[in-house]
């Protein structure tokens, strides 16, 4: 293929009827974004307060769906931020979201270790009694079997599936697991089709 | 192909979609009492090195003006109470519908809308069919189940052939280490485990995501040194550790004050740039520093210096390239960008052969505010410098949110640009949807011209080799293609053979480096293989 082009290669270029490109994927704008803002926190550690603000909510409820309280998910959070602040300045990795969850992962691992027992349902923080009767009952009845599905899979499953419903994508899956794309695919497929079973089985009853 | 390769999601789309709203429905949200007082208490930390350049500004700089939030409140508060109950679902409430406001306006239509010029529609190149027809001389399986390393714009410096070895670096989240195998029969001639210097598996990326640099006798890389105590309050700083290439040994062991930013190898020697000492020049064979650059310009803390022959340039945060002579360090020109680059790379080899042009590219992707609405605006910048001058010939704004590789031979620019989106247009020429392609182009050094491009599907890789008239460009899922370099076409395009790992999705390489007459493969499951190219007419 050769493809001469003039001058005319130097101007901005936009197609007859269409808006000109505009960015990238939504993933990887946010992933180039978030990038640049930790680029910039490396230089200057206050500017890292966008992304705090974006992934608290997210890395509380990663850290809940594994902890079961509030105040272990709270005190997992907090260890996770602090981690990631002082470890800034090493920040190499292709995906922030990647990196924060990786060490929220290892936060979680690491306060089961030092459990002497695992949580049981009753042990999980009850829905807040400030919603309504009905929100209660929906949330609970949510949290109860979504915990039950997720205890179903195999350790790597669970991983895929959490982060998965965290809203990573599949690379950035990888690369907070230090799996392959071809393993977590493949865990994805498994764990998806183990929950599937489970559902029906769920259905029928 | 593999037994998930094509994995359906629409399949599955009842467990998913039953999956997320139970997950969304589930989902607990922190107490904003809990997110403010952290905030407060990551914000008030003063987690710099000591003898960092750059000022830790006070925590109120970092609250948007806007907000003009007081202190944190003590905490934990009293979470009794429907008062409280009421209030802290209705924060939590505006912080999620402001979240959601404040990120679809970062991500969504309020975007500046970023052009690019070149590399307009066409018709796509179709690649030649996958083959698995492909010769390999050996194949080993290591102990070392682990992702290799890779630097941040693709390229997988985490496997290197030096001399008649194949050196792999890699990392998982429990360990780390090196090897090398030897190119010719696949023996693994020594193998170390670099674990004892990792701060711990709660920092699985501080050493995992450094590629390793090289010359002649050394390897060169980054760890960090566990505490005494296994206590971890902050990063430890960076330490550079050099190791014998013929025999895996550690040379020698070097703290930096501040700890270390980036290095670079090449002709004039070893450069490290750390946050407390700045620029130095590294003796080799003992870790001293031979010179200690002293400058007006701060460091950048990501961008490694590039030496060539004569040549030693290093970029600043700022966007201003300096040359310095590597072997006095003293400043020679600077010029300006015009802007901070979070991402900025030169065509090393022009420096490697002493051409008297370089290639600059800058790219920078920021957050910006103006008139209260925050944007994400992105800008490509690529220019040829004269290196005796510091002139600047020419430049092209490129505005694409490209990180690619970039080199230079025989008068010509490659290019690699990501991501870089482009209408779908039905029969009638209406936008249906818009969709993504990677791009490599052709540019001619003198005049800036493009003169080919070629663009595929998004599994395109961003590295690449020139290897004669060929370039070899590392494909994602286990496939790799060659391009012929005069006429632009693609002449190779063909998968590895499937691997042995019980999932043979593993098979996808995570590095591969090629020698000038084999390709070397790092799987994904451990394995270490050739690959042998023939005349890349697959």
């Amino acid at each position: 293929m050769q493809k001469e082009r003039g001058a005319d290669h130097l101007a901005v270029k936009t197609w007859a009827g269409v808006p000109p490109p505009v960015t990238d994927s939504p993933d990887a704008a946010r992933q180039a974004e978030d990038n640049a803002i930790a680029e910039r926190a490396k230089m200057r550690p206050a500017a890292f307060a966008p992304l705090y603000r974006r992934y608290v909510g997210p890395i509380f409820g990663f850290c809940y769906q594994r902890l079961g309280t509030r105040e272990l998910a709270e005190d997992a959070t907090s260890q996770t931020f602090m981690k990631a602040l002082a470890a800034l300045p090493n920040y190499r990795a292709q995906s922030f979201r990647s990196w924060l969850y990786a060490i929220a992962r290892n936060v979680v691992i690491d306060h089961h270790r030092h459990r002497t027992f695992e949580p049981l349902a009753d042990d999980w923080d009850l829905p807040d009694p400030g919603a309504s009767p009905e929100r209660n009952a929906l949330e609970a009845d949510a949290e109860r079997r979504i915990r039950r599905l997720l205890q179903s899979l195999s350790p790597d499953q669970r991983d895929v599936v959490e982060l998965d419903l965290a809203g990573l994508t599949g690379p950035e899956i990888a690369e907070t697991l230090g799996r392959s794309n071809g393993a977590v695919r493949g865990l994805r497929f498994r764990a998806y089709s183990r929950l599937r079973e489970l559902l029906d089985e769920e259905s029928e009853r | 192909m593999s037994k998930h390769a094509n994995f359906d999601e629409s399949t599955l789309e009842d467990t998913i979609e039953t999956m997320r709203w139970l997950h969304a429905t589930a989902q607990a949200q922190p107490d904003p009492s809990f997110v403010d007082h952290l905030e407060h208490t990551l914000m008030s930390e003063t987690l710099r090195p000591a003898g960092s350049i750059d000022p830790v500004p006070s925590p109120v700089e970092i609250l948007p003006a806007s907000t003009g939030r007081a202190p944190a409140p003590p905490f934990p508060p009293s979470r009794s109470g429907w008062a409280y109950r009421f209030s802290a679902f209705a924060i939590v409430m505006a912080l999620i519908s402001g979240s959601i406001l404040a990120i679809s306006r970062l991500e969504g239509e309020k975007n500046p809308s970023p052009t690019y010029t070149g590399m307009g529609a066409g018709d796509f190149e179709t690649a030649t069919s996958a083959s698995g027809d492909i010769s390999t001389e050996w194949r080993v399986t290591t102990p070392a189940t682990a992702m290799i390393t890779a630097d941040d714009i693709g390229r997988t410096g985490g496997l290197e052939v030096i001399g008649d070895l194949l050196i792999r670096a890699w990392s998982n989240r429990d360990a780390s280490g090196l090897e090398a195998v030897s190119t010719t029969t696949g023996e693994v001639v020594w193998s170390i485990d670099t674990a004892w210097k990792t701060a711990s598996s709660n920092f699985p990326h501080a050493v995992a995501n450094y590629a390793f640099q090289h010359d002649d006798q050394n390897i060169y890389v980054l760890n960090q040194i566990q505490p005494a105590d296994e206590t971890i309050s902050e990063a430890p700083p960076l330490a550079l550790t050099a190791i014998a290439i013929a025999s895996g040994e550690e040379v020698w062991t070097r703290e930096f004050d501040g700890g270390v930013a980036t290095i670079g190898t090449g002709p004039a020697g070893l450069f490290v740039q750390s946050y407390g000492e700045g620029l130095q020049k590294i003796d080799p064979t003992t870790g001293d520093a031979i010179w200690t650059y002293v400058g007006e310009a701060e460091i950048s803390q990501g961008i490694a210096p590039f030496s060539g022959n004569e040549a030693l340039i290093v970029v600043n945060g700022n966007g201003v390239v300096s040359s310095v002579d590597p072997e006095t360090g003293e400043l020679g020109w600077q010029i300006e960008t015009g802007h901070p680059s979070y991402y900025f790379s030169i065509a090393e080899s022009a420096l490697e052969t002493g051409d008297t042009v370089i290639v600059v590219r800058s790219v920078n992707q920021l957050p910006e505010e103006s008139e209260g609405e925050r944007f994400s605006e992105t800008k490509s910048e690529l220019r040829t410098v004269d290196l005796e001058t510091g002139e600047i010939l020419w430049t092209q704004t490129l505005n694409d949110p490209s990180k690619g590789e970039m080199q230079l031979a025989d008068g010509m620019i490659y290019a690699t640009t990501s991501l870089v989106r482009y209408p779908i247009t039905n029969d009638a020429g209406e936008q249906i949807d818009t969709g993504f392609r990677n791009w490599l182009v052709a540019i001619d050094l003198e005049t800036g011209a493009e003169v080919w491009s070629i663009k595929s599907d998004p599994a395109w890789g961003m590295a690449f080799e020139l290897r004669g008239d060929t370039l070899i460009m590392y494909r994602s899922y286990g496939a790799f293609v060659a391009v012929d370099l005069e006429s632009g076409t693609i002449i190779c395009d063909a998968f590895t053979p499937s691997g042995a790992a019980s999932d043979d999705d593993d098979r996808s390489p995570d590095a591969a480096v090629y020698d000038g007459e084999m390709l070397y493969l790092s799987l994904g499951n451990g394995e270490l293989m050739t690959v042998d190219p023939g005349n890349w007419s697959c």
